[in-house]
């Protein structure tokens, strides 16, 4: 996943990881679903290049945080589903943590109200 | 809206599956989610009332680019590029181990001077072994004398047509990537385990085969002028030979195990088509 004009690569590929694992922590999903989700999201400031959703979603499932299970969907296509596991909430309360104290230290010199966690 | 009739969704998926697989880094497995996601995107668009091959264009942009999506898959799980690479590298020097032990033991047999009088004795670590006699300094080959420089011109001619001429045209054909007959043969690890006994088997036979034959030469051909002792260093010369063989089979039997260790376990033959 990258962008065009707001965020740089390394933002995307940071943010990614929260974005997703939160995406996922509403329910299972799949991959076309998640890139359609993340789009809105961002509003369409995020230009997603799709195909790069993958690797970090497998990186993931590596670390035990997401599972996946192919399955036919109600249209008959088939799909990759992934939900959040056990360890995949902590892993988000943990990323919440730290983006909300980075998001806390800098909106404070920008005289922003800060959010509570 | 219409669609061209030239379009055909099948076929423009095959070729874009096509092209993806040819990057290295992509497994079957990721290929069949990444063509869901496209034939997502393709429904999605279609139901925006784009054309066809609209919709395809559409879908297969928003997937992005096969090379950069590749590279992202291959940054995400290096070993599966360097997994097949360092396959390739076993598979070379399991080949070339094979066929350098062999030959040079073939070499020791066939070339073996007729006369063998304190000269030096086959040796199984050398590629090109001659026997040359003490007192002319000659080359043998098959048995015939060649005199002077000219018999090693020959014998490096023979050795450079019999070490070369396979190396290249086997080089030549894997780099232009026919690879479709080998890619079958070394798909599951059981191939993997057949393809590598039946080269050992194959060149280890082959070499115990090229032992025997030096040793069954007859005796006149061993003895020197100082009799029983040359025929005496020759079967040590022939133990330590067999010796050495058991040994050197160890590189090859280590290198089919890295292979056999480096085939994924279960591969996703079945290419399960989405439907659309």
């Amino acid at each position: 996943m990258y962008l065009t004009s707001m965020f740089s690569r390394e933002l995307i590929a940071a943010s990614a990881r929260p974005l997703l694992l939160s995406i996922l922590a509403e329910g299972e999903s799949y991959g076309y679903a998640l890139a359609q989700r993340a789009r809105a999201l961002s509003q369409e400031q995020v230009q997603w290049t799709d195909g790069m959703l993958y690797p970090v979603l497998h990186r993931l499932e590596e670390e035990e945080l997401i599972a996946s299970e192919w399955r036919e969907s109600e249209t008959g296509r088939e799909r990759k589903y992934y939900s959040l596991t056990r360890g995949g909430r902590r892993a988000l309360a943990k990323e919440k943590e730290q983006w909300l104290a980075a998001h806390n230290t800098l909106v404070q010199l920008w005289k922003l109200p800060p959010v509570s966690t | 809206m219409e669609t061209p009739p030239g379009f055909n969704l099948e076929q423009a998926i095959a070729q874009w599956r096509a092209e993806l697989a040819r990057q290295p880094g992509l497994t079957p497995a990721d290929l069949r989610e990444l063509e869901a996601h496209l034939r997502d995107g393709f429904a999605e668009l279609q139901r925006q009332r784009l054309n066809d091959d609209e919709a395809f264009l559409l879908a297969r942009h928003r997937v992005g680019p096969p090379l950069p999506v590749a590279a992202e898959f291959a940054k995400a799980a290096p070993a599966r590029v360097w997994a097949p690479r360092v396959f390739w590298m076993a598979f070379g020097a399991l080949v070339i181990q094979l066929w350098q032990t062999t030959l040079s033991l073939w070499s020791s047999a066939l070339w073996a001077s007729p006369s063998v009088s304190g000269g030096s004795l086959p040796d199984s670590s050398a590629g090109a072994t001659t026997t040359i006699s003490s007192s002319s300094s000659n080359a043998y080959i098959l048995g015939f004398e060649l005199p002077g420089w000219v018999g090693y011109v020959v014998l490096a001619l023979i050795f450079l047509l019999i070490c070369g001429g396979p190396v290249l045209l086997i080089g030549r054909w894997l780099a232009r990537g026919k690879l479709a007959g080998l890619a079958q043969l070394i798909s599951t690890r059981t191939r993997v385990a057949v393809l590598g006994a039946t080269l050992f088997l194959s060149a280890f036979s082959l070499q115990l085969l090229a032992l025997h034959h030096w040793l069954a030469q007859p005796p006149h051909a061993l003895e020197g002028s100082d009799g029983g002792i040359v025929v005496g260093m020759n079967i040590a010369t022939a133990m330590s030979m067999e010796y050495n063989l058991f040994t050197s089979a160890l590189w090859p039997l280590c290198l089919i195990a890295l292979m056999i260790w480096l085939t994924p376990r279960c591969v996703e033959t079945k290419n399960r088509a989405v439907t659309a």
